[in-house]
């Protein structure tokens, strides 16, 4: 098991470093380069920013000068008739060749990469602190709406599917599974705004936004109270979307194991239908909801980027998504990086447990 | 006639008028099924107090989207105290279904008991109004035998019956075993169910009793998972596990067909010997004649839903009177068959049993066929004291019963 566990864990790192090169290649070709919108936004502001300055920026955010902007700058020298310096610009001109911008990628790629060996995942652009303490300050928000909400998800979820399967074609199965299917189908967005105006705006029973009230400084209970208060919408919200695909998962498992031949043994053991379905039944139908469970380590922790944002919570959601409109490459990269390592982790935890809830399952 | 021959398939008009018909004779069936009734509306009596088991005139149907299944119509036969009765009949011809419905498992909504009665006499612990065994005043528990007409009861009433009176061995031995827990577990779980006052080391002494007895050695199975062991190794389990709580009656669903050869004699020779331990009788279902000679005291012979004949082993392979019963005799290949012989064969198929015809189901096959036979169905006629055919060759030979 051990050895087992040592060698996934192998394998994950290799994984993880296919996975960050990719990753690194797709922020960096993406049509958005966040020094470039910074200097046009001063431009637009009136003010012209100066070559040296932009190459400035660009020497601070750690990124490779753009060959449109030596050659700006070659053309400045030209022009100031300093030849003698044109060739040692163009000499750093890479081309317009792919193999020209995929080196200096893999420039990028590799520094990157060394930072992180140094436990580094660089400076934010956008909110110039580091990666790794941006992400801690707001993953804990998003972390708990998520870990209630799965709570309540499988809490909820479970039962119901284990009632409809017990009943199937009955009219507790066909209300279930439409209210399920009302569930699945609604947007978020959508069914998160309309909450919001029935439950905040309408009855004022919440607040409508927000992590706490901002007019008033609690603490201890109150605090929590706050809180709870608040984030009540947000995480009905997520729930409610949420159990459809976990009740109908529920529902197949369990309709697969009651029509299997070991119930109709425990049937003909003259146990009572209750053990039958809560003992027999229910053991077998864990097997792939725990194995789903650990597969959702990663979704604990990426935040609900639509909800928080109708919401307006400072969880990671919201930060993430920000950081990926402006290109911030250091934030993207930190946060998926962070992302894929809980995925891969959570694939390792959900063959794990497969091994502990079911014992046919031997790991080798 | 020639129209609707060449018609098979059911438009959506008819589709919708069998699930409507379907779903109200279901919706009717299930509430007589789960209803609350008191215990007399259950109970009856034997006709023959030698029987231990009394199955009269059972018909269980299946409510399919092509229309009504009836799949067990009409059988009637007995089960005597210690005997081994052997049914036999080929794939879906009700055998199976039969016993199904003496365990009360035909899985509902479709597949219901629509009438006829189910006769069984129970040796339960006296018990209280809660259902928990009463001890008297040197504290033990005593028996008592009530006959309970299964087809009746309700179905949350059947605990009473499954396991402790009648167990039942699976023909599936790798699937019929709870994947997640030990061999022990599952069979400690019959005696903490069955036997008052029972605690865990009781019931794993027991376990391992019932282990020994079906040639297990208990040390190396007992905390086993089913999926370690071969296949005739749990269907030794299933045995030990139907014998855990001494039933009175153990229903043998073609307990040797999914295991290869060698396997089936050695769990014939153990159901054999178990046979001559219990104080109990056995209900034996195959198709396999052989087995049928080598355990059953009496058969009975099934063919499409009903029973077309029945008596002692001897009777039904000395002297078998039903041309369907002879050509399955004659079906079985043997050792001196002269190698350019072909192997016989009932000619035809089974007719579809969705549309069955009025007159006797084995008319398009049988070789003996008369005028008569395109009348109704024949009745049962008595041939001898045990044995019964259902044929018009015998109408003269004795009264209809």
């Amino acid at each position: 098991m051990l050895k087992y566990i040592l060698k996934r864990i192998g394998y994950s790192i290799l994984v993880l470093l296919g996975v960050s090169l990719i990753m690194y290649f797709l922020v960096r070709l993406m049509p958005v380069d966040y020094i470039q919108s910074k200097i046009d936004q001063m431009n637009q502001g009136g003010a012209t920013v100066q070559l040296d300055t932009q190459f400035a920026m660009y020497d601070t955010y750690g990124l490779e000068y753009p060959d449109k902007l030596i050659e700006a700058k070659i053309d400045d020298l030209i022009e100031k008739g300093q030849l003698d310096e044109v060739a040692q610009w163009e000499a750093m001109l890479g081309g317009d060749s792919g193999w020209a911008q995929a080196e200096k990628i893999f420039k990028g790629y590799f520094t990157w990469l060394g930072n992180l060996l140094r436990l580094d995942l660089g400076v934010s652009f956008k909110y110039g602190v580091p990666v790794a303490d941006k992400i801690a300050q707001h993953m804990g928000t998003s972390f708990m709406i998520a870990l209630i909400a799965t709570i309540f998800e499988f809490m909820i979820a479970i039962p119901l599917g284990i009632t409809a399967a017990t009943h199937q074609y009955s009219i507790r199965d066909y209300v279930v599974t439409v209210l399920v299917m009302v569930g699945i189908s609604l947007p978020s967005f959508f069914f998160g705004n309309v909450l919001k105006n029935w439950l905040s705006l309408q009855l004022g029973w919440f607040p409508p936004q927000g992590l706490v009230d901002a007019t008033m400084s609690y603490s201890g209970a109150a605090l929590l109270l706050d809180y709870v208060r608040h984030l009540f919408i947000p995480i009905l919200t997520v729930v409610i979307l949420s159990i459809g695909a976990r009740m109908r998962m529920t529902r197949t498992n369990m309709l697969e194991v009651l029509n299997s031949d070991y119930i109709r043994t425990a049937r003909a053991k003259g146990l009572k239908e209750s053990v039958v379905i809560n003992k027999h039944a229910f053991r077998n139908t864990l097997i792939p909801l725990v194995t789903s469970l650990a597969g959702l380590l990663p979704s604990l922790f990426s935040g609900a980027i639509i909800t928080e944002q109708v919401f307006d919570l400072p969880g990671i959601g919201n930060v993430a998504l920000v950081a990926m409109q402006i290109g911030d490459i250091p934030f993207i990269m930190g946060y998926n990086m962070f992302l894929a390592v809980l995925s891969v982790i959570g694939v390792l935890c959900a063959d794990v447990m497969y091994a502990v809830v079911d014992p046919r399952v031997k790991l080798e | 006639m020639a129209k609707e021959k060449t018609k098979n398939y059911l438009s959506g008009k008819e589709i919708r008028a069998i699930s409507k018909a379907n779903a109200k004779e279901m919706k009717r069936l299930e509430a007589y099924k789960n209803r609350k009734a008191d215990e007399s509306e259950f109970l009856s009596a034997m006709k023959d107090d030698e029987n231990i088991l009394e199955i009269e005139d059972l018909h269980t149907f299946f409510f399919t989207e092509q229309g009504v299944v009836k799949a067990v119509n009409g059988v009637s036969y007995n089960v005597p105290k210690n005997a081994v009765v052997g049914v036999v009949g080929e794939s879906g011809c009700g055998k199976s279904v039969t016993s199904m419905s003496v365990m009360r498992l035909i899985q509902g909504p479709t597949g219901q008991i629509v009438d006829g009665s189910i006769r069984f006499k129970s040796s339960d612990y006296k018990r209280d109004k809660k259902g928990n065994p009463v001890a008297n005043a040197n504290g033990e528990f005593e028996t008592e035998e009530k006959v309970y007409d299964i087809a009746k009861m309700p179905i949350h009433e059947i605990h009473r019956i499954r396991g402790k009176q009648i167990a039942m061995i699976f023909q599936e031995p790798m699937t019929s075993l709870n994947p997640v827990f030990t061999i022990g577990q599952q069979l400690d779980e019959v005696t903490l169910l069955h036997v008052p006052g029972a605690t865990k080391e009781m019931a794993k002494a027991k376990s391992e009793d019932m282990l020994r007895l079906v040639g297990i050695i208990p040390e190396n199975v007992y905390g086993a998972f089913p999926h370690e062991l071969s296949g005739g190794m749990r269907q030794r389990v299933m045995i030990a596990m139907a014998l855990a709580a001494e039933p009175r009656l153990i229903i043998a669903d073609e307990p040797t067909t999914a295991l290869d050869v060698t396997i089936q004699a050695q769990i014939l020779d153990l159901l054999q010997d178990i046979k001559n331990k219990i104080d109990g009788s056995i209900l034996l279902i195959t198709h396999d004649l052989g087995v049928i000679a080598e355990m059953a005291d009496y058969v009975v012979v099934m063919y499409a839903g009903k029973v077309i004949e029945k008596g002692t082993v001897f009777e039904i392979f000395q002297d078998p009177r039903h041309p369907y019963t002879i050509g399955l005799q004659k079906s079985k290949p043997t050792m001196t068959l002269d190698d350019n012989t072909e192997l016989y064969n009932i000619p035809g198929n089974v007719p579809n049993p969705i549309n069955m015809p009025s007159h006797c189901y084995f008319k398009e096959r049988c070789a003996k066929c008369t005028a008569k036979c395109s009348g109704e169905y024949p009745g049962m006629v008595q041939v001898s004291p045990t044995h019964f055919v259902a044929c018009h060759l015998y109408d003269e030979e004795s009264n209809n019963v």
